[in-house]
């Protein structure tokens, strides 16, 4: 989104920066740490599971910001690369059984083919109208993996149980001192690894030469050209990037579900990851994360405490009385959740969280936000 | 497949076809228009479809009004809806990333109305009891449905006056002023607001028109998945030039008729929904051969 990066900071070397200072490089490995032995401390297979979809949609949803907030290019095709994602680590994974490392960079490496042999058609057409083109790989990938049997299984999905084991590090049961970790507590620990690795690659692509070119490109397409930088070059960049991304999301999807079909990768799913995107903060590093734990959780926690919404009713009630089943009301809080916020403050939860720690901060006579904090704040 | 030229199977696809893309005409001109207004790409066209097949339903089949009575009082319904949600919402995204939200905006509220639909009509696709029903006529071999013979006549009376108002009325010199310079026609005293809410109105109405002749019996009952419509009418938009009406309308006869030769002559390997994505192959062809479309300007492409 243009119009949203503020140039607050005096220094250009500061402002690429990985991290500023060594506060923020100790709160950085204080919230990795904590974002990984979490897991390990949580016993609740049900809110393990919403760590889990949450970190899966987070994964997605920093890949789409590449996309959509630094290269400024709405996509509502991501769930087609989720997809491919899914059926990679079917194929890699399942029917031939590779190892976890080696799924998992195949899966990365078909997104980001996926992504490159698109661009060309992809980026043929200037800016809103992406999305069209988008839409139409949505409805072609359902096509194509509802009939491509050898792979998808067709409609009715196929069976994608796959190896998670690094050397002696299983994630399907992790083992740390004599003591095994449930099924769940494992995956989560592998997803949110996976989350933090997500982060780094986008943060360093976002500072990088590229990522300044990508940003140059959204705020400004002609001034980017006439500063030498290549439209095309730049914006399929970011494509690939972010597909790559959005693959390993949906590898790591079918290995938590253990199936996938073609149904599960609709329009739906495609506005569960702007809608992430807009509430947590558009072009802002933690952003997606932070979306992801609100929005991404959001299926899993109406499943379990929906039916106390008033006309909310669960996904089997078809008895009489009006109301929206759970799946429906989900769907219903994406599309109202991304109005609302763009209406009211389309920077994100970011902005909003920055708010209150600068409010909190100033009635504890602060007039400098705590290190941590800082990490928050929008560049 | 081998083909075999069948005329009667050929005829029957082309009056077929040429039905459904005069729906694709009348969807994708409802895009163009808010398009041409204000810049801005509104995805809601497929909720306008779906409140307009469904509230018509509920008037006609369910509460036993007239068809036609019903749908006039929807198509002044959907206007007002229109109207209200450009006041109510769209109007409020400004600033520099205003198309964005508007897209985004517009594809949240299309999933909420269609959940709402759901919720309240369910997934079974429901018999609108329209004067059509399944009836044919024979033109020689071919039979073609009543229901095509309307739909293809009312477009054209739609499209005609539609054309007709775009070019000498008042609000429609007005909206094509806008269209061609906004400044320029907002320093001459025409109000942005109300060429806004007007082809918001108008939008609705084309949808809402489509989403009922999408809705009959013969085209296989109302369905929440009426909105599909809309997206595939996005092809012709961008097939057209973006901004051109009629290049809306012609890229719209092409879609439809590609889509139903599709699904007479595609071979069987191709699989189940083929036609269905044959909208959006047109579209990726087109963007290969022609980014800027069959009628739009080339400073459209990028990249």
């Amino acid at each position: 989104m243009s119009g949203v990066t503020s140039i607050t900071t005096t220094s250009v070397a500061a402002e690429l920066r990985l991290t500023r200072n060594s506060w923020e490089r100790a709160a950085v490995a204080i919230l990795f740490t904590a974002a990984v032995a979490l897991p390990l401390l949580l016993s609740s297979n049900f809110w393990l599971s919403v760590l889990v979809f949450a970190g899966i949609s987070a994964i997605a949803a920093i890949g789409l910001n590449l996309l959509t907030g630094y290269a400024g290019e709405l996509s509502l095709g991501h769930a087609f690369f989720v997809a491919v994602g899914a059926y990679g680590a079917v194929f890699f994974g399942y029917k031939h059984g590779q190892p976890l490392v080696v799924w998992l960079l195949a899966v990365a490496a078909v997104g980001a083919g996926a992504g490159a042999l698109l661009a060309p058609v992809a980026l043929r057409i200037r800016g809103v109208y992406f999305v069209v083109v988008t839409i139409g790989l949505a409805f072609f990938g359902i096509y194509l993996f509802n009939n491509w049997n050898s792979v998808t299984g067709g409609p009715g999905g196929t069976a994608a149980v796959v190896p998670l084991s690094i050397g002696s590090l299983n994630f399907g049961a992790l083992d740390v001192a004599g003591h095994t970790f449930s099924r769940q507590q494992s995956l989560c620990v592998l997803i949110w690894l996976m989350v933090s690795i997500a982060l780094l690659v986008v943060k360093n692509v976002s500072r990088s030469r590229a990522g300044r070119a990508m940003q140059a490109t959204r705020d400004n397409n002609l001034a980017a050209e006439v500063v030498g930088i290549s439209l095309f070059r730049v914006k399929a960049a970011a494509f690939i990037v972010s597909s790559a991304l959005a693959a390993v999301a949906g590898g790591l999807l079918a290995a938590v579900i253990q199936y996938v079909e073609p149904d599960q990768f609709n329009l739906e799913l495609s506005l569960q990851y702007l809608s992430i995107l807009i509430v947590g903060g558009v072009a802002s590093t933690f952003g997606p994360v932070l979306g992801a734990l609100v929005v991404g959780a959001l299926p899993e926690l109406l499943n379990r405490f929906g039916g106390g919404i008033p006309f909310v009713k669960s996904n089997t009630d078809f008895g009489g009385g009006w109301g929206l089943s759970t799946a429906q009301f989900t769907v219903f809080s994406y599309g109202v959740l991304l109005v609302l916020f763009l209406l009211l403050e389309p920077r994100g939860l970011v902005v909003l969280l920055q708010r209150l720690f600068r409010t909190a901060a100033k009635i504890g006579t602060r007039h400098e936000l705590p290190p941590a904090f800082r990490l928050l704040r929008r560049r | 497949m081998i083909l075999a030229f069948n005329l009667t199977t050929f005829g029957q696809l082309t009056a077929s076809g040429l039905a459904l893309g005069c729906l694709y005409s009348l969807i994708a001109l409802g895009f163009v228009i808010i398009l041409k207004s204000s810049g801005m790409l509104s995805l809601y066209q497929g909720g306008f479809l779906l409140v307009g097949a469904y509230s018509t339903y509920q008037l006609h089949a369910k509460w036993g009004v007239t068809f036609v009575v019903a749908v006039l009082a929807v198509t002044i319904g959907i206007a007002a809806l229109g109207i209200a949600l450009e006041f109510a919402v769209i109007r409020r995204l400004r600033g520099s990333a205003a198309e964005f939200a508007v897209v985004l905006v517009t594809i949240g509220l299309l999933l909420a109305t269609e959940s709402l639909v759901a919720a309240t009509w369910g997934y079974t696709p429901l018999n609108m009891d329209d004067p059509w029903g399944l009836k044919n006529v024979h033109l020689g071999s071919v039979a073609v449905s009543y229901r095509d013979i309307w739909v293809v006549g009312s477009t054209a009376v739609v499209l005609a006056v539609f054309f007709i108002l775009f070019k000498y009325s008042r609000i429609g010199i007005a909206m094509r002023a806008a269209a061609s310079d906004r400044e320029a026609a907002y320093a001459q005293g025409i109000s942005p607001n109300l060429v806004m809410g007007v082809s918001w109105a108008i939008a609705g109405i084309l949808g809402a028109l489509a989403g009922v002749a999408l809705g009959t019996a013969a085209a296989g009952g109302v369905t929440v998945g009426l909105d599909q419509a809309a997206f595939a009418a996005l092809t012709p938009v961008i097939v057209g030039g973006l901004i051109s009406p009629l290049g809306a309308v012609i890229g719209g006869l092409l879609v439809g008729l590609a889509q139903l030769y599709a699904s007479g002559y595609a071979p069987a390997s191709f699989g189940d929904g083929f036609s269905t994505v044959m909208p959006y192959l047109v579209l990726f062809v087109v963007l290969l051969i022609r980014p800027h479309g069959l009628l739009g300007k080339p400073e459209i492409r990028r990249a």
